[in-house]
């Protein structure tokens, strides 16, 4: 299946359902780099929505049809995030997002171990208008 | 005599990818520039590594009948610092390389360039290479596959790293040890390309300064040399590469009766479908400039 350029996926912005409650919003993203990465190389993903920002440790991961902590993601030894697999953060919010159009920003910071360490993570930024329906 | 020979890397064409090319269609592309050999990097290029289903594998050898292609070299990785809490053991290394080489193997590959990680802002790979490739030497001759790491900027040739990897062949007497050279080594004036994910101050470090490697020094090391990456960023539309001086490259390697793949790497800005005319214009361009070299017009 095709992906989208823009590393923020118009497909799969969703609010989440615990229950009746909705306690906070999916965002899918492509992998930005050139090869995919074992979990352990990704530091985590800040999010900022209509100005609103959390950090890097926040988000959880979902790769492969797991959900992570990013602190559980780091010392993983056998997930990835392929080029061909969107990995889903999902980030804690009571009530979820407004329905409607958000401005969304990511930066997702990974490793590159052949990289020096001075210059490490990488950062990805993406930024673009998407869509909650429910 | 010399006989070069012409591939693409699926590298040239990240973030097409994926979104506006499927693997086939980057295969069609490669076919239809006349270019005979394909390179993939592992854990990019192949669905569900490092398990790929045998539907995948069938459809990886349907592609290559189909558009004429033979497998080329095959990147893999060695984190070494796969965790920020401890380093990769030799062992769990070995392992790694070991996964890869039959994977590479199993795919059609001659082969494997390991990236290995580093320990140092002048790219010393992590100390475990060696026992991790020495522990691999006779899987590869098994396999016939040569590993390869690559000699890559900001490492020019004469420097420690490559002095070492010619003393291990030296030593080892393996011939399924030798050198990959990426041809940004030679790059003589700067590229405004961006490197997506790096800071300003790594692009200036590593990317934008030409390194400018001098053609005597590529002689020095061709007998080590399997696999050239045909690195490069821009070719504009008069067909003059303003960094990388390809007739220099190619008449040294013809000069010196050097055989085997030139790999396209294009690595210059990620603008949806730029990479695949690139791509195109750098094959017009060494094609002439050989048929120039050799005198025929």
């Amino acid at each position: 299946m095709v992906l989208e350029r823009e590393l923020i996926q118009s497909r799969g912005f969703r609010n989440v359902q615990e229950g009746t409650d909705t306690v906070g919003f999916e965002i899918a993203l492509r992998m930005p780099n050139y090869r995919g990465l074992w979990g352990s190389l990704i530091d985590g993903a800040s999010v900022t929505v209509d100005g609103r920002e959390w950090s890097r440790e926040v988000p959880r991961w979902t790769l492969q049809g797991r959900t992570f902590s990013i602190e559980e993601l780091r010392r993983s030894t056998d997930v990835r995030w392929q080029l061909d697999e969107l990995a889903t953060i999902t980030v804690p919010l009571e009530g979820g997002l407004a329905v409607g159009v958000h401005d969304v920003r990511v930066d997702i910071a990974l490793y590159a171990p052949y990289i020096p360490a001075e210059f490490q993570p990488s950062i990805f930024t993406s930024q673009r208008k998407v869509t909650v329906l429910a | 005599m010399s006989n070069l020979k012409y591939g693409v890397s699926l590298y040239s064409y990240t973030g097409d990818i994926n979104t506006v090319l499927t693997l086939e269609d980057a295969m069609a592309q490669i076919a239809d520039i006349g270019a005979t050999g394909i390179e993939i990097l592992g854990e990019g290029h192949i669905p569900n590594y490092p398990e790929p289903s045998t539907a995948w594998i069938d459809q990886w050898y349907g592609l290559l009948e189909k558009y004429q292609l033979e497998p080329t070299n095959y990147g893999s990785w060695i984190d070494s610092s796969l965790w920020r809490h401890r380093d990769l053991t030799a062992d769990e290394g070995a392992v790694m390389l070991a996964r890869d080489l039959r994977l590479a193997h199993r795919l059609g590959f001659t082969s494997v360039r390991p990236k290995i990680g580093v320990v140092s802002m002048d790219l010393r790979p992590h100390p475990i290479w060696e026992e991790v490739i020495e522990r691999n030497l006779d899987l590869a001759a098994e396999l016939n596959l040569i590993i390869c790491p690559e000699i890559h900027a900001p490492t020019p040739i004469k420097h420690p790293v490559v002095d070492e990897y010619i003393e291990f062949i030296e030593r080892t007497g393996s011939k399924n040890f030798r050198l990959l050279i990426d041809t940004g080594i030679f790059q003589r004036a700067i590229t405004t390309a961006k490197h997506d994910g790096l800071s300003e101050e790594a692009q200036e470090e590593g990317w934008r300064k030409p390194l400018a490697v001098p053609m005597s020094d590529l002689v020095d090391v061709l007998p080590y040399v399997s696999f050239i990456q045909a690195k490069f960023f821009d070719i504009g539309d008069d067909l003059v590469d303003g960094q990388i001086p390809w007739r220099e490259i190619l008449k040294t390697l013809k000069e010196n009766e050097w055989s085997g793949y030139l790999s396209s790497e294009y690595e210059g800005d990620r603008l949806p479908y730029r990479s695949i005319e690139q791509v195109r214009r750098q094959h017009a361009l060494l094609h002439s400039l050989e048929a120039e070299i050799d005198g025929t017009p």
